[in-house]
């Protein structure tokens, strides 16, 4: 299929509302001010980000969650790993800094928050657009980014060489909390989803 | 004192929970983390009540209600899901669940919740 810019348009209005949704659940379970923007909708050469994610050689603990249904794509909630310690602190009301160590717990909070975040998705889908979603349970990952990011792609890689991926950026406490959302709708599936999209109009 | 089973595949949230319940009169009679652990665990337990999530790997917290409804009637058990759509709702409605509740959520609401369907409210 080939995305054209009123296809960009449109999947530009269905994931900005869905961000901002996002966004206030996320500021709700913090209670903190957290605001995620989505920086920008694109179709990019699948080479040429996971190149650039490659140079990236931090560790990092990524959340995977996939949505089935009438919208099919797959998200993750990347975060580097000494972000994750500030992020359970906020998430377990504890001054920041009580966290020091990766374990069960700080594993835990990566799961819930691509939890929180894909529910909000899926709800505002469902609500807003009329589309049916179903989630899968979150499965946490640590690794570099760019191992985290190839897995992230593996499938649609083996389909097609471009994505089209959606990337949004944090902001926690006034503090530029620096993990990332990406969204990765399947390209084949949709031409069908925002016909159905454009039924419900 | 009534004694609560925590259903929910992700820790955090189950402290969380415990948290709120504890400090509010409750005990904690046992945590599971999907919906086949929670059925064993509320036959060895027999809890008063469950706090049981949607979303969970192996077998999810609709699978989870049904099996403990089967097994008990009378269970009292509360669906504590992100998923806010009608049509969870329904299923869990549906299902016998005895509430439901969307995440993120108000302590209190969990509290009262529980009170109602316990008769303590």
């Amino acid at each position: 299929m080939q995305i054209t810019e009123n296809h960009l348009r449109v999947i530009n209005i269905i994931f900005g509302l869905s961000i901002d949704h996002a966004s206030r659940t996320l500021s709700k379970t913090l209670k903190t001010g957290a605001k995620i923007e989505m920086v920008r909708a694109s179709v990019i050469d699948i080479s040429k980000i996971t190149e650039q994610m490659n140079e990236n050689p931090r560790e990092v603990s990524g959340a995977f969650v996939s949505l089935e249904g009438d919208v099919p794509l797959k998200l993750l909630f990347l975060i580097p790993l000494q972000g994750v310690f500030r992020l359970t602190d906020l998430f377990m009301r504890k001054p920041l800094g009580t966290t020091t160590e990766f374990n069960e717990f700080t594993e835990s909070v990566v799961q819930e928050v691509g939890n929180i975040l894909a529910s909000s998705i899926s709800n505002v889908m469902v609500s807003d657009f009329g589309v049916k979603t179903s989630l899968s349970s979150p499965t946490v990952r640590n690794d570099f980014a760019g191992t985290i990011f190839s897995m992230f792609v593996m499938e649609e890689a083996m389909i097609t060489d471009d994505l089209l991926l959606i990337e949004t950026r944090f902001e926690v406490s006034k503090t530029e909390l620096e993990c990332c959302l990406f969204l990765l709708p399947r390209i084949s599936s949709l031409e069908a989803t925002i016909g159905k999209i454009e039924v419900c109009k | 004192m009534k004694r609560v089973l925590v259903v929910d595949d992700a820790c955090v949230v189950r402290m969380i929970i415990k948290g709120v319940l504890e400090s509010n009169g409750f005990q904690i009679a046992g945590e599971a983390k999907n919906g086949r652990e929670a059925l064993s665990k509320y036959m060895e337990l027999k809890p008063d009540a469950v706090t049981m999530d949607i979303i969970m790997p192996e077998a999810d917290g609709i699978q989870g209600l049904k099996d403990i409804l089967g097994f008990d009637k009378h269970a009292k058990v509360i669906m504590v899901s992100a998923i806010d759509q009608r049509e969870s709702l329904m299923e869990a409605i549906r299902a016998g669940a005895s509430d439901y509740i969307v995440k993120p959520f108000e302590d209190e609401r969990i509290v009262t919740a529980l009170k109602r369907v316990l008769g303590e409210s």
